[in-house]
């Protein structure tokens, strides 16, 4: 487990969820199975790139699973966010996901909350989080959580999409750049149009995130920390570059800092 | 004179219509917006673009800000990071 997580590993598998789990306990072990299920993993945002984090990290078995949205399913959502199925026009995003991810697995304490992201509800909201994960459609509201992570001292796994391209990175707070570190001139307003995107792209990225969640909590392989993946859809690219803190950084800058 | 070999990424590369420039700037001390400016000069669609994209910045690699230097052979990237979800 990445030194940084700190949940309590008190639980044992039971025979049902040692054969559910099989195929990922043969790269990780029962160990790191142990450590997925004593983590606690919040989802902000349930759209795109939501829906496939939080349907990864649910097979995977992480114990606890929150899923913050305040939104309600529209129809021209349908193409990418792959949790909200036509019934579903209407209902809170929280719910129609939560309704599937608890079928998907039982085994998983599926939580969801219809609150608004800001700066006074976002420390209730990540406070329990081992790592948040990066489902929002904005520079503004990704800016008051990665504000938040920072003072808290949460990973945050952040990506974005637009049309058939995206961008990931494994932020953790005082060791690696934070958001604002790396976009310095993103708006800070919470602000969401719309924007072009196809299905595929957040289900790509999201992937992604969800796979960098399980390594932060298990401990298994290298997370992208310190690095930012840019994906180009148009060619099938990825390209991955080192981005570094910048010591005037209003979130998380420390002016003695070395840089 | 400094010349710089410019990378172009998503939709900044569509709004200039290449991935890849190389520019000669004169003066003594060249600055990373002085390379925008540039290019903003040449490609008013890359300035379109810039208004509702926010642009990460690299020399060589490393994420820098508009003031920085440029030197001679360096490397610029313009890369939009996306904010959809
Ligand atoms: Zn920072």
């Amino acid at each position: 487990m990445h030194p940084e997580i700190s949940s309590v590993n008190a639980s044992t598998l039971s025979k049902e969820e040692k054969i559910r789990y099989s195929r990922q306990i043969m790269i990780f072990g029962e160990e790191g199975q142990k450590k997925l299920k004593s983590a606690r993993v919040v989802v902000v945002g349930v759209g795109g790139l939501g829906s496939a984090s939080s349907t990864y990290l649910t097979a995977a078995g992480v114990g606890r699973l929150i899923l913050v949205d305040k939104d309600v399913v529209e129809l021209d959502n349908l193409n990418r966010q792959v949790l909200h199925w036509t019934r579903d026009i209407g209902k809170l995003k929280v719910r129609s996901a939560a309704e599937k991810l608890r079928e998907l697995n039982p085994e998983v304490d599926v939580e969801g909350l219809a609150v608004e992201v800001n700066e006074e509800s976002v420390y209730d909201i990540i406070k329990e989080a081992d790592v948040v994960v990066d489902g929002l459609d904005n520079w503004g509201t990704r800016m008051i959580i990665n504000k938040a992570c920072v003072e808290l001292g949460k990973p945050f796994v952040h990506a974005g999409v637009h049309g058939m391209y995206g961008q990931l990175t494994v932020i953790i707070p005082h060791e690696s750049p934070c958001l604002q570190c790396i976009v310095p001139s993103a708006g800070t307003k919470p602000k969401s149009g719309t924007f072009p995107v196809l299905g595929t792209t957040p289900a790509i990225l999201a992937t992604l995130q969800a796979q960098e969640v399980i390594k932060l909590i298990t401990g298994h392989g290298r997370p992208l920390i310190g690095k930012l993946l840019i994906f180009d859809g148009t060619t099938t690219t990825f390209t991955t570059i080192e981005v570094s803190r910048r010591k005037n950084c209003p979130a998380c800058g420390n002016p003695a800092m070395q840089q | 004179m400094v010349k710089v070999k410019v990378k172009l990424f998503a939709v900044f590369a569509d709004a200039v219509g290449t991935k890849e420039l190389v520019i000669d700037l004169s003066g003594e001390k060249v600055k990373v917006k002085d390379v925008l400016e540039y290019i903003r000069s040449k490609y008013p669609k890359f300035r379109e673009v810039e208004e509702n994209v926010p642009i990460l910045m690299l020399v060589n690699g490393i994420n820098v800000l508009p003031d920085d230097e440029v030197k001679d052979r360096d490397e610029v990237s313009f890369l939009p990071p996306v904010s959809g979800g």
